[in-house]
């Protein structure tokens, strides 16, 4: 049996502190990979958490510092930020998927991506989440096409979409398209509705989901926290208990069955065996993008170009040798 | 958009006897107006019923041929008396009737996985063939047996809430990539043959790509 050990982190962040919480998924992975865990897989923009100001406050009133806190602790790929994640992934040998607030270096947007680091330490793939959700628009930007991609672990094929994008059939079907085994949907998405599309998927495609949540108690927002009165309006907690995120973590086999959780209200690393051999056999029943499909019918064009906001072309005229005429560059080609 | 009430059929057909089969979708259809219900609905190839014995016997056994005749012989042709009878049906009760058949062509001797629509107006207003059976299905063409008794489940939809729920979550609108993500359906009909004289179009409906590209 060729079996996936993996992790499941439903943790809590240290609101708006990267360099806090990078600490927490160096001692959290630590803890897995002590469990014989080969992949451990970390909540949507766990680095540096939810900007939950979103949803307790009406959008832009007063959230300036807030704002101003996400920015600053973003995480730049190629920073120290990334390089300490590499480093933890190699210094405990495992696969590591971390939901982060993504910015350019100089950039002003934050994006909701999640980095996939190998146990050689190598940024082997990074997902930008295509279209942020509700009150998520105000803060984060929209990922192109050009991080769509599953990675060849050599364990498995994994790869997955963010939160509400699991609702994108498109987009699944795309990544269905490149063979992957083990989903990963880093989510902030709670309650019962979000474990059935866990296990719908798991179903469609035949293959491993892990949905990972994070927790936050209102008792972990940090006592320094700017406006922390201010954080949640009166009457929140009444309305809506003291779980900012009450977490719903929880690994699907292929049938849809349950392999570990739903865990909520709690911190607690869900750890199953994946039996990836199980797959294939399954997809007898039902393959969407192989057998199961009809491409006569349906195509789906997808455009995987990197989408910069700007190309410069160069102005070389001045610079480069006249090309020579047209009739000795086809005799020179011997035509 | 006022609300609307459906009506789900679950119930059990009369096995590979149409005629019989479409007296029950008669009967409980008439039974589901006269609770109120604007849309009825019959399972997966309810008329003349499911072939269940794909899933319990060896394919092209003798016992499965002979089976497979029977459904043959029972299955609903469009446009002939058994669709009449159920067009009538939507018609006199002024209800959508939507109804799962096994469909075959007349000319031909492959059935489909159908699903027909009929409206108010007792037109038949969409039809639906299954694009891929499932397993065991490939053997007649296209699971529904009733443990116990059947019955009619009713809600009240109001379709208003739908809509008003798409302001959070919209998959071919407003949470769609369309610069990313491009679906391209051929929606051409596909026939298996076509006829007419050499000067004239006798090509089968031409595949023009980029018409869905």
């Amino acid at each position: 049996m060729s079996a996936l050990r993996v992790a499941a982190v439903q943790a809590a962040y240290v609101l708006m502190d990267r360099d806090a919480t990078i600490d927490r998924v160096a001692e959290l992975t630590a803890a897995a990979a002590r469990e014989g865990a080969q992949l451990v897989v970390f909540p949507e923009v766990f680095v540096p958490g939810t900007p939950i100001w979103i949803d307790t406050q009406p959008i832009w009133e007063g959230d300036e510092d807030w704002f101003g806190l996400l920015a600053a602790n973003a995480v730049v790929i190629g920073s120290p930020a990334t390089e300490r994640l590499a480093a933890i992934a190699a210094q405990h040998q495992v696969w590591l998927a971390v939901g982060v607030d993504e910015r350019e270096e100089h950039g002003g947007t934050i994006y909701n991506t999640v980095l996939y680091f190998s146990p050689q330490g190598v940024l082997a793939g990074r997902h930008r989440k295509l279209v942020p959700t509700g009150s998520e628009r105000t803060v984060w930007g929209m990922g192109d096409g050009s991080t769509l991609r599953v990675v060849d672990t050599g364990l498995g094929r994994i790869g997955g979409l963010t939160c509400w994008e699991n609702y994108m059939p498109l987009a699944r079907f795309h990544l269905y398209s490149q063979g992957v085994e083990v989903w990963i949907a880093p989510t902030l998405a709670v309650g019962d509705g979000w474990i059935a599309t866990m296990q719908h998927l798991a179903r469609e495609n035949r293959m491993f989901v892990v949905g990972v949540n994070p927790v936050l108690h209102t008792d972990q927002i940090p006592a320094g926290f700017p406006h922390r009165e201010r954080l949640l309006p009166p009457g929140f907690v009444e309305r809506n208990g003291p779980w900012l995120e009450e977490g719903n973590t929880v690994v699907v086999a292929p049938s849809g069955t349950v392999l570990a959780g739903p865990v909520r209200e709690r911190e607690e690393t869900l750890v199953a065996d994946l039996d990836l051999t199980t797959i294939a056999i399954q997809r007898r029943h039902l393959d969407p993008a192989g057998h199961y499909n009809r491409p006569d019918v349906f195509r789906l064009h997808v455009d995987t170009s990197p989408r910069p906001a700007v190309v410069e072309t160069p102005d070389t005229s001045l610079t480069q040798a006249p090309a020579a005429p047209p009739n000795v560059a086809a005799a020179q080609n011997g035509q | 958009m006022e609300p609307v009430k459906v009506a789900a059929v679950q119930a059990a057909p009369v096995l590979l006897d149409r005629d019989q089969t479409l007296g029950k979708v008669v009967a409980l259809a008439e039974q589901a107006a006269a609770e109120g219900a604007r849309l009825v609905a019959f399972p997966e190839a309810f008329v003349p019923g499911y072939p269940d014995w794909v899933w319990r016997t060896r394919p092209w056994d003798a016992e499965a041929t002979a089976l497979y005749a029977r459904l043959f012989d029972q299955a609903v042709t469009v446009g002939s008396p058994a669709t009449d009878v159920l067009a009538e049906t939507a018609g006199r009760l002024q209800i959508w009737l939507a109804v799962g058949v096994d469909e075959r062509d007349g000319g031909d001797s492959t059935i489909y996985n159908t699903l027909l629509h009929f409206a108010p107006d007792g037109s038949l207003a969409g039809r639906h063939r299954k694009l891929m059976p499932t397993g065991g299905d490939w053997l007649s063409r296209g699971n529904t047996t009733i443990i116990g008794p059947g019955g009619i489940l009713y809600a009240e939809i109001d379709a208003r809430q739908a809509r008003a729920a798409r302001q959070q979550f919209d998959p071919a609108g407003h949470y769609g990539r369309s610069d990313v993500l491009r679906l391209a359906v051929d929606t051409t009909p596909r026939s298996a043959a076509s006829f007419g004289r050499r000067d004239e179009a006798a090509e089968p409906a031409p595949h023009r790509p980029g018409e869905v590209d």
